[in-house]
């Protein structure tokens, strides 16, 4: 039981005390149920100038700079604290663990003894000598304080890591003169950090490979290498768990999984003797018969062979008559001795005390039917206690069984509609005794050649076949059809079958409408916390009103009711879910941009000088500011079929290559950027990778330099592109500052697949693994890395550089997993890192990032979005526009605000011609309208400003503009 | 290929004599766990030692959560390590888990084990209808949702009572190695043995000494290697071929 803080309190004097209530407010902090001696090494820690910083000081290796030991301590403490588990109900106070009171009650009977202090208790005991309880309120000084802290092991552990020596530290806190000499002369071997393990040779490790690739339970993957024994191959299952290891097995093959077996024998068939075995004592005759078959079918046979599964062979114990199982022994072992080596077997038996009863009424069945005894000591299904492991913490992840249980199943037993439909119409064949090799043979033009050959063998084999009659060959030729089918349905329509698997909620199902409102400027923080629930649509976002002003002169403006804007669509379900979202409160100084549209040269000549102001306005909205919906790639035509990736190389290639080139057409300006990484995902598919691809299928790229929305679409686009859908990509933005700045977070909340994760380290690793665990094929998209806070950036780094880190792609079976995390570190943001923190910090997130960006397959640099020569595009296309609507007569002032959406808008949108479209459609209509109701011949100045007071409704399609503008 | 093996498991091969002694170790310790047994048997012994994948002084990256889900896998590493090192025949002490380790390996390959010595073994820790292993499975649940709400405060719980708690430089030692493991490795492997059953397998076991099965007095819940090197130094020898 925890002790509660006061009990605690009392037994420190007051600096031990202090220390204390500052571990209480760290366990408090991070919501622990109970506050440890690790707690209270953070806090030491956290203090500039404590007893045990003092002492890791005196006792600190000599190998490493002071300073970054000291932050290696920090370090390894916050992941350790990091392990702990948060609690649910937060606690005030939360009591002192057992192990954190037992070095409190050591450090007491510590200084009791201590002869620096014995006199005093001395003394004390004999003033009250009345009151006994007086011995235990013993007040705990400091140093004795931090002596038993160290004493507990999790704290010398961490301290270990640290490359810190527990012993030494209390040398040096009890005698500090004696231990600096000491430590000056002692050489010791550098410490090992947390990181530096990155250099083992995991490759090397035997089976590894083995269990990487598969799926299926140890039960069964000890049954099939077994079976490819050259002798002894028939394996004999035994122990309690045996017929559960046995059906499972069994019941795999019956229903044709692919992978239970190993690839040289994968395709095994399954003849079931087991019935007749049970009742081999009543009907020889049934035996005879089974006998026949199996003979006949061996003859027949195509494939890798055919396993006889006997069942349970206490069947034999129980029979009178030895005579009878003696001649189906000997009939077995007849068969088993094949020249072929295609036929096995398989039993089992629930004890040890059967099997010798076998043996002692059998002698001779374990030579003559080549028997393996498999001891079977845990069970494949049912109760299993693996079943509810959840790994700590979140950055040691496995895929759990259950996991691997259902993508086995599924994978192999789903098809798609169109796959199951032409499945279907040959079982149906097979039953009427059809020939069946039409249609399989007609999707075969579509198949790669090696998927033909395999193909051909099962249309062969159904066909010689054919003229059996028997049930159990039927059954074969289904289960073979399933198979063919479904490996079909894997290869051809992956896609579809993966996009059923995703679990995210289809954006159109929840449509919510944001309300945009000026005030509510401090909704942002609680947005992402819950990106469970809050999958917003792509079209949520609707930007902000604009509304066309006319005015005769600058003065007095006319305003004209305005046009009716479109109804709400869906207008029940977006008030329902009718959220505030902060909006853009521009702090920059006033920019005035009046650009006089429809003069001439002379004009953009001015609109040159004001370069500098303009410049800073991009900057603004860089990061920024624009109340403009996001929503990226949404209108564009799926292309996920020609993107899946298991076509055959070359066509494969090809339409890589047209990918590719869609990509850089729509994100122009990175076209260098998107060259590269096309060139390096295709390298590290070939296995050429610079670090991990070549194990594991991962690529790794970091996208640095400014240009979010581009990284973003290229991200989208590589998840699409690799995987064949934009589902693939998972989104994190790590930056993990309190506060986050409006302009981001609307770009961000607005758009579902980027979840700002700011409740926590350790959730958006546990969040990722588990993502990753359901959606093992994923583009992981990290922005903000560099705003990563430490712990997060030792995990990365850390997996970063071992080849072999624990996330459950890792074993998966498609080596062709590309783990492409984006880093993303504008320049001016890390200058805003730098500032703000202190120098210690920045230094040590330079080197961070530098080793971070050593390890990844390939850096990818950004450009920044050229805001210039887009302005100039888009005023010289509304130039030239409102020219032929009102010939010189016409002039409009466009009011900054609504410059910074229209650029914001042609820099997010994926239509190539959105904004010309726009431009044309409803700027120009407007324009006229708002003549026309003005009603003015001379020299007219209109203004485009943007309008506050109303919710624009209708959207451009394709544009992050509204349809619809006001005339007023 | 096989150094690397025998490298991430720490194998160490001490000591002089014909004969070969291989002391695995048992859950939440590893092989420093035979330090005291050890000035016993190296001068006529040559004493294999080695580290569990489990245990806390190997890299936990070698866990694989996968591959070690039964204890087969573990015995495909002892055999692998013995076959390695060119062992034909030894005698095998193991102590709790390394114990039915040890069980499973010779009845894979029988000829390689001159004697088990087995302390601490149990076929099965959970009851039955019929068989009293000594936890209820509802009872082991709650002790590991404690291991994943409280890594800490389960091992200090745990250590002592494993160990005994009136040997308290042993309890330190111990607690120490189990801190050692990677909590989520320890909960992995507690619930790999708590899934064991080995009912029906025992009377596989062809090596011919049989097994001394360690359940000698007092030593039921604490590895004696710990808290009586003497004592149990003395029992092994008793129990080595001559």
């Amino acid at each position: 039981m925890p002790t509660p803080v006061s009990v605690a309190r009392q037994c420190l004097a007051e600096a031990a005390a202090a220390v204390l209530d500052d571990a209480i407010t760290v366990a408090k902090r991070r919501s622990h149920a109970q506050t440890t001696s690790l707690h209270i090494v953070s806090a030491l820690l956290a203090l500039p100038s404590s007893t045990l910083r003092e002492a890791c000081t005196r006792s600190r290796s000599s190998a490493y700079s002071p300073r970054l030991q000291f932050r290696a301590l920090e370090l390894c403490v916050g992941v350790a604290l990091d392990r702990v588990s948060v609690s649910k109900s937060a606690v005030d106070e939360p009591p002192v663990s057992n192990s954190l009171m037992a070095a409190i009650k050591r450090s007491q009977a510590n200084q009791r003894r201590h002869p620096e202090t014995f006199h005093l208790y001395q003394l004390q005991l004999n003033s009250d000598s009345l009151n006994s309880s007086s011995m235990s309120a013993v007040k705990v000084e400091l140093k004795h304080f931090v002596m038993s802290i160290l004493d507990d092991p999790i704290v010398s552990r961490v301290l270990g890591d640290a490359g810190f020596r527990t012993q030494e530290i209390k040398m040096a806190i009890l005698n500090p003169l004696t231990m600096s000499r000491f430590s000056s002369t002692t050489s010791r071997p550098p410490p090992l950090f947390l990181c530096s393990l990155s250099d083992l040779d995991l490759n090397n490790f035997p089976f590894s490979e083995d269990a990487a690739t598969e799926k299926v339970d140890e039960n069964s993957r000890r049954i099939g290498d077994i079976l490819l024994k050259s002798r002894r191959r028939n394996p004999l299952l035994i122990g309690v768990y045996a017929s559960d290891a046995y059906r499972k097995f069994v019941d795999c093959l019956k229903r044709g999984e692919t992978g239970v077996l190993p690839k040289e024998i994968d395709g095994l068939s399954v003849v079931s003797i087991e019935h007749e075995i049970s009742e081999c004592i009543s009907s020889e005759e049934m035996m005879e018969v089974k006998f026949k078959q199996v003979v006949e079918m061996l003859q027949d046979c195509q494939g890798p062979g055919f396993i006889v599964n006997v069942g349970d062979l206490k069947a034999f114990l129980n029979v009178k008559s030895v005579d009878v199982v003696n001649s189906v022994v000997s009939k077995m072992k007849g068969l088993l001795i094949n020249p072929g080596g295609k036929l096995w077997l398989i039993g089992f038996l629930s004890g040890d005390g059967d099997y010798k009863k076998l043996i002692e009424r059998f002698p001779s069945i374990e030579m003559d039917w080549d028997l393996h005894l498999l001891p079977i000591t845990t069970s494949s299904i049912g109760e299993n206690f693996m079943r509810s492991f959840v790994p700590f913490g979140g950055f040691f992840t496995m895929p759990s069984e259950l996991e691997s249980l259902c993508t086995t199943a599924t994978k192999s037993s789903r098809l798609c509609n169109l796959c199951n439909e032409k499945y279907e119409q040959e079982v149906s064949d097979v039953l009427k005794g059809v020939s069946t090799n039409s249609v399989a043979d007609k999707q075969s033009v579509n198949l790669s050649s090696w998927l033909q050959i395999a193909e051909c063998e099962t249309s062969n084999r159904c066909l010689t076949v054919e003229a059996k009659e028997d049930q159990t060959i039927l059954d074969a030729r289904v289960t073979a059809l399933k198979r063919k089918w479904s490996d079909i349905c894997q290869r051809l329509h992956c896609s579809s079958t993966s996009q059923e698997d995703i679990t995210l909620p289809n954006p159109h199902t929840s449509f919510q409408n944001f309300h945009i409102q000026k005030e509510s400027a401090n909704v942002s923080p609680c947005m992402p916390s819950d990106f469970q629930t809050i999958y917003l649509p792509k079209q949520e976002i609707i930007p902000k009103p604009v509304v066309l002003s006319t005015s005769v002169d600058t003065q007095s403006e006319i305003r004209v009711q305005g046009l009716e804007l479109n109804d709400f669509q869906n207008s029940s379900a977006s008030q329902k879910k009718m959220m505030s979202l902060p909006i853009a409160c521009t702090s920059s100084p006033p920019v005035t941009t009046d650009l006089t549209l429809g003069t001439t040269l002379s004009d953009s000549a001015e609109e040159c000088r004001r370069k500098p102001n303009l410049q800073e306005h991009y900057n603004g909205i860089q990061h920024s500011e624009s109340s403009l919906s996001y929503d990226i790639l949404s209108h564009q035509v799926s292309q996920s079929s020609s993107c899946s990736y298991h076509r055959e190389k070359q066509m494969y290639t090809k339409d890589l290559e047209n990918s590719w080139n869609v990509l850089a057409e729509k994100v122009y300006w990175q076209v260098e950027a998107i060259q590269t990484i096309s060139q390096t995902v295709s390298h590290c598919r070939n296995g050429n990778g610079r670090y991990h691809c070549s194990n594991k299928g991962n690529v790794w790229l970091s996208f640095v330099g400014p240009d979010k929305v581009g990284k973003r679409k290229i991200a989208s686009a590589v998840a699409e592109i690799v995987f064949g859908g934009k589902e693939h990509l998972l989104s994190f933005d790590l930056s993990s500052q309190d506060v986050i700045s409006p302009f981001n977070s609307i770009i961000d909340c607005h758009d579902p697949k980027y979840h700002k994760m700011k409740s926590g380290r350790k959730m958006i690793v546990d969040y990722l693994a588990d993502e990753l665990t359901k959606h093992p094929h994923s583009v992981v998209l990290l922005e903000n890395v560099e705003k990563a806070d430490l712990l997060v950036r030792i995990v990365y780094l850390k997996q970063s550089k071992r080849v072999n880190f624990r996330f459950p792609w890792k074993g998966n079976q498609h080596q062709q997993q590309c783990f492409c995390p984006r880093i993303d570190c504008p320049k001016e943001d890390t200058d805003t890192v730098k500032s703000d923190d202190e120098n210690d910090d920045s230094d040590d997130s330079e080197v961070w990032l530098e080793e971070l960006l050593e390890h990844v397959d390939e850096n990818v640099a950004f450009k920044p979005f050229d805001f210039d020569s887009l302005t100039q595009k888009i005023l010289k296309k509304i130039d030239a526009r409102l020219k032929q609507v009102g010939g010189s007569t016409l002039l409009l002032e466009i009011d900054r605000e609504v410059m910074v959406q229209i650029l914001a808008a042609a820099w997010l949108t994926d239509g190539k011609n959105a904004l010309e479209d726009w431009i044309e459609q409803v700027l120009c209509l407007s324009m006229e309208e708002a003549r026309q109701s003005c009603n003015v011949t001379s020299d007219v100045v209109m203004k485009l400003v943007q309008y506050d007071g109303l919710v624009v409704e209708a959207q451009a399609s394709e544009l992050c503009l509204p349809a619809r503008i006001k005339v007023k | 290929m096989g150094h690397s093996l025998l490298e991430a498991l720490n194998v160490r091969v001490v000591g002089s004599g014909d004969r070969i002694l291989v002391l695995a170790h048992g859950f939440g310790t590893d092989q420093s766990a035979w330090q005291r047994i050890l000035p016993f048997f190296v001068r006529d012994h040559r004493v294999v030692l080695y580290d569990l994948v489990c245990a806390g002084s190997v890299n936990p990256d070698y866990f694989d959560f996968r591959r070690y889900t039964t204890l087969d896998a573990y015995v495909d590493d002892l055999l692998y390590i013995l076959d390695a090192l060119r062992i034909e025949r030894c005698t095998y002490v193991g102590h709790s888990i390394s114990a039915t380790i040890g069980i499973l390996a010779s009845i894979r390959r029988p000829e390689l084990f001159t004697k088990l010595v087995l302390i601490g073994a149990s076929p099965r820790f959970l009851n039955d209808k019929n068989y009293h292993g000594g936890f209820e499975q509802s009872e082991i649940e709650k002790v590991f949702s404690a291991m994943e709400a409280n890594y800490a405060a389960w091992v200090n719980g745990f250590a002592p009572l494993a160990v005994g708690a009136d040997v308290p430089e042993a309890v330190r030692e111990f607690s120490r190695t189990l801190f050692n493991m990677r909590p989520d490795i320890t909960l992995f492997v507690s619930r790999t043995v708590f899934n064991i059953d080995l009912r029906g397998v025992l009377g596989l076991v062809r090596t011919t000494s049989g097994a001394e099965h360690g359940a000698h007095v007092g030593y039921r819940r604490s590895p004696p290697h710990l808290s009586a090197p003497n004592l149990l130094a003395q029992e092994l020898r008793r129990a080595l071929p001559r």
